[in-house]
């Protein structure tokens, strides 16, 4: 069971704490884990080198792990069809992520930086999305407790 | 006194995050699916599922009532329970008395260490109150835990959420 994990990656911290998360149960269950960075058609990656460097410190655990981006409008329905495309049998997400995800995709162009939704307990719109809507086994992982 | 089972504080990264997998039961087809899954999970992780159950508050007009009530509401539950996963897995049954079903779990989660929580994607409450976003969206909200979330129609690669 969760042999093929995929992890929806934007470089938050709930997302990198998914991905952490991940790597820590495909460790355990010997699977392995595939991590997508979804950016808007035209728009570039995260450049900062962090899902890069989750990745490095997972495959130091061990775990088998790889790194793709994939363009496209709506994250929640990218990292679906990628699910069902590929086979994965679990999908793992940050619970918010780095800002409006769905509306700033849909309407293309450059991401907004300065725009986040506001942390704490809210749910981001492709956690949202998927915990309502999939039909897929769903993993929602929160960022971790400040100071714990 | 049971020293061992005492948590140490500062030695968090070293305590096993999934030693103790919860299930939220409110005996719909998708927490029964929650269930199963969670029981197949433990055997790859070596881990305690704990079931969990949201009884209402009895209503009953003397004590007497009140606790028939809930023995009632007990013994269905732990019928349906054991029915819905196979005698092997290793399961704890823990009833909780309360109004608010996302809050009762989520404060059991928390207080109990629970690594992960394991849910039906659409629960009782959501064919009651379809638009009131329901106990499993609340938890994942709010639970201290990563959150799993299944459908119990047996979760298809067919999905693909839109709009």
């Amino acid at each position: 069971m969760f042999k093929r994990i995929l992890v929806g990656f934007d470089g938050s911290a709930p997302s990198v704490e998914a991905l952490r998360t991940a790597v820590l149960l495909a460790g355990r269950l010997g699977g392995e884990v595939a991590v997508v960075e979804v950016v808007p058609r035209g728009g570039a990656p995260r450049a900062d080198g962090s899902g890069e460097a989750t990745i490095a410190e997972a495959a130091r655990s061990g775990v088998r792990c790889s790194l793709e981006v994939v363009e496209g409008p709506r994250p929640s329905e990218v990292l679906a069809s990628h699910l069902v495309e590929h086979g994965y049998d679990l999908l793992v997400v940050g619970r918010q992520g780095n800002g409006a995800e769905e509306a700033q995709h849909a309407g293309a162009g450059t991401p907004q930086r300065g725009q986040r939704e506001r942390p704490g307990r809210d749910l981001g719109s492709v956690a949202r999305q998927l915990v309502e809507k999939a039909t897929f086994p769903v993993l929602v992982v929160g960022a971790p407790a400040s100071g714990g | 006194m049971a020293h061992a089972s005492r948590p140490i504080r500062g030695m968090r990264s070293f305590v096993d995050p999934f030693a103790r997998i919860m299930v939220g039961w409110d005996g719909s087809h998708d927490s029964a699916h929650a269930l199963q899954v969670a029981a197949e999970l433990s055997e790859g992780l070596g881990a305690e599922v704990v079931v969990v159950a949201v009884l209402p508050v009895p209503d009953g007009e003397t004590r007497e009532d009140m606790e028939q009530e809930t023995a009632g509401h007990r013994r269905q539950t732990t019928t349906a329970i054991s029915s819905a996963v196979s005698g092997e897995a290793h399961i704890r049954v823990e009833f909780l008395e309360a109004d608010r079903a996302s809050e009762a779990l989520a404060d059991y989660a928390e207080g109990q260490g629970c690594g992960l929580l394991v849910l039906g994607r659409h629960g009782l409450d959501r064919a009651i109150h379809p638009r009131a976003g329901g106990v499993t969206e609340r938890l994942v909200r709010h639970a201290s835990c990563p959150v799993l979330v299944v459908s119990g129609r047996g979760d298809r690669h067919a999905g693909v959420p839109g709009g």
